[in-house]
């Protein structure tokens, strides 16, 4: 089977910290990924290389069997890989549609496109809303919005439900599979095992930058390691 | 109203109020109005460009007399050693700031970690050299030759005038179809969060370069415009401070990141500068430094956006969508 998105042996350190280590996976397209470990298991670094705003030490990333090493986030993000960050980040001081709008690279027939994202991510009636003035929940959904209106063919969503009411946590699972039958490919990180085990065809468990298992969510929740790495020795 | 109306509208409006102002001098209004309106044209071009770049994309730059002392110099220089006919020193000028402004900018914005402030410090840097350079080279000033009046009824004052006008209304044009545009938005972007914005695809060093570029641009051919009127290019004039205080003190008054927000502050400071002080230079100083102060503290977001606020607030809810 194609890969996707290929990872082979991407390493990253910070001083003498070995934020990721080594680490190798392939990505076939349409699939749900999880990618899970504890706090500081190296997930964000790793989204951060694949995403170009890290370089890799060593190793090598390639999207659609395309060398994407070193690019510029940018450059990925036109190349179909568009993120979200764990903490929100839309643009506060634009209406919701502006945000949308950014992320188009034309004004052609953009209303089309935003109402249909609006309906997506439920913000039909805000869309002249200034985006700091939505509760965290939605500015999560919009920066989903914004990231799929550019219809990228792998999101990689940096933990979605942290912080968010369980209503907004369903519509965003909604989402997620939604978005799977259109085709995409997906990546979540998530702490909400919950929101994982719904919705991941299979997941990665990091630890200490290493990665320690792969496969479907009841194979890793019974892996010794994972649960060790979890809950300690 | 749709967006291709409100266009027209705005397109409109800009040019009838460019007709009346064009036949203003004509109608009898005292030399001392039309060197006053002259000056009001100068100051609102260096607010509007100033905002192009650090309202739209969040990029504080104190750069502004640099551009305006070199776009003046470019000018002289080449007006007195090269013999260029004056007008054709205009486009020149603005070549040189706007190239100024892409080797700094290529430099500064290429690295991630050094941001805001620091592009800030460059251009305090870029100020002093420039000016320093000015200085060793043409430090007794320089003496350009005469414009020629056109015709009987074009003075000298009216063609600098009508220069500085159109200076003016194109700044404008320019700011309004950028906040408008896509262009605009990655500005807008780049300004609430660059690395989101690269996130989605915007290459946010190629629109930090086009914004530092324009902006310069036009700056140097207010510098220009300047020295022909002044006719003495002297470096103390337009390499002065005040060329890059007075545009970011009338944009946060006006309103930054708004297009009509540096029109306002600059038609408004330079009419309390001129009632006040009646242009007296240190007066001026302590009406900035005291005005900087207050409007930091009282009115952070500016006359336009107060007035916004205030308007949607007793405009009927039911017509809030635009």
């Amino acid at each position: 089977m194609m890969s996707l998105l290929k990872l082979s042996n991407v390493s990253k350190s910070f001083g003498g910290l070995k934020a990721v280590n080594n680490v190798s996976m392939e990505i076939p397209p349409n699939v749900i990924v999880g990618l899970i470990g504890p706090n500081g298991s190296g997930k964000t670094t790793l989204v951060n290389l694949i995403t170009g705003f890290y370089r890799p030490d060593a190793g090598d990333i390639f999207f659609k069997d395309e060398k994407i090493t070193g690019l510029k986030p940018y450059h990925i993000a036109n190349k179909g890989i568009v993120r979200t960050f764990q903490l929100t980040r839309v643009f506060k001081q634009l209406t919701v549609m502006q945000n949308l709008m950014t992320a188009l690279n034309s004004h052609e027939d953009f209303q089309g496109k935003v109402s249909e994202i609006l309906d997506m991510i439920g913000l039909q009636g805000k869309a002249n809303t200034v985006a700091q003035n939505l509760s965290y929940g939605e500015q999560k959904l919009l920066e989903i919005g914004r990231a799929l209106i550019k219809n990228p063919q792998m999101l990689i969503l940096d933990e979605p439900a942290s912080g968010i009411s369980p209503t907004i946590v369903n519509k965003l699972s909604e989402v997620i599979i939604e978005l799977k039958r259109l085709g995409k490919t997906i990546m979540i990180i998530e702490h909400n095992l919950r929101v994982i085990s719904n919705v991941c065809d299979t997941v990665v468990v990091l630890n200490h930058g290493v990665k320690i298992a792969e496969g479907t969510f009841s194979e890793i929740s019974t892996d010794q390691r994972v649960i060790s790495a979890y809950i300690g020795e | 109203m749709t967006a291709a109306r409100h266009t027209l509208y705005t397109v409109l409006s800009i040019i009838v109020v460019t007709l009346i102002l064009l036949i203003l001098p004509y109608l009898g209004i005292s030399a001392f109005m039309i060197s006053f309106l002259l000056s009001v044209y100068i100051w609102v071009t260096l607010a509007v460009s100033w905002n192009i770049l650090s309202g739209y994309t969040g990029y504080f730059s104190f750069g502004h007399t640099a551009f305006f002392g070199s776009g003046a110099f470019a000018s002289a220089v080449t007006d007195y050693y090269f013999n260029v006919p004056y007008f054709m020193t205009i486009p020149i000028a603005g070549a040189v700031t706007a190239g100024m402004a892409a080797g700094l900018g290529i430099v500064t914005f290429r690295l991630r970690r050094l941001r805001g402030q620091f592009f800030a410090l460059t251009t305090v840097v870029l100020t002093f050299v420039s000016s320093i350079v000015v200085i060793n080279n043409w430090g007794d000033g320089i003496v350009m030759h005469s414009v020629k009046a056109f015709w009987p009824f074009i003075s000298i004052p009216h063609i600098f005038y009508t220069l500085a006008l159109l200076l003016c209304v194109a700044s404008i044009s320019i700011s309004i179809a950028v906040y408008r545009s896509k262009l605009g938005l990655n500005f807008f972007a780049i300004r609430d969060d660059e690395e989101a914005a690269e996130a989605i695809g915007i290459n946010s060093f190629k629109n930090k370069m086009i914004a530092f570029c324009i902006s310069s641009m036009l700056v140097g051919f207010a510098g220009a415009v300047f020295a022909g009127w002044v006719k003495y290019v002297w470096p103390e004039t337009v390499f002065n401070l005040n060329y890059s205080l007075f545009p970011i003190l009338m944009t946060i008054l006006g309103g930054m990141g708004t297009w009509v927000g540096p029109i306002l502050g600059g038609v408004i400071l330079t009419t309390i500068f001129q009632i006040v002080a009646g242009g007296e230079a240190i007066l001026n100083n302590i009406i900035l430094g005291s005005l900087l102060v207050v409007v930091m503290i009282l009115l952070p977001q500016g006359i336009y956006n107060l007035a916004l606020t205030g308007y949607r607030r007793i405009r009927p809810l039911s017509r809030q969508t635009p």
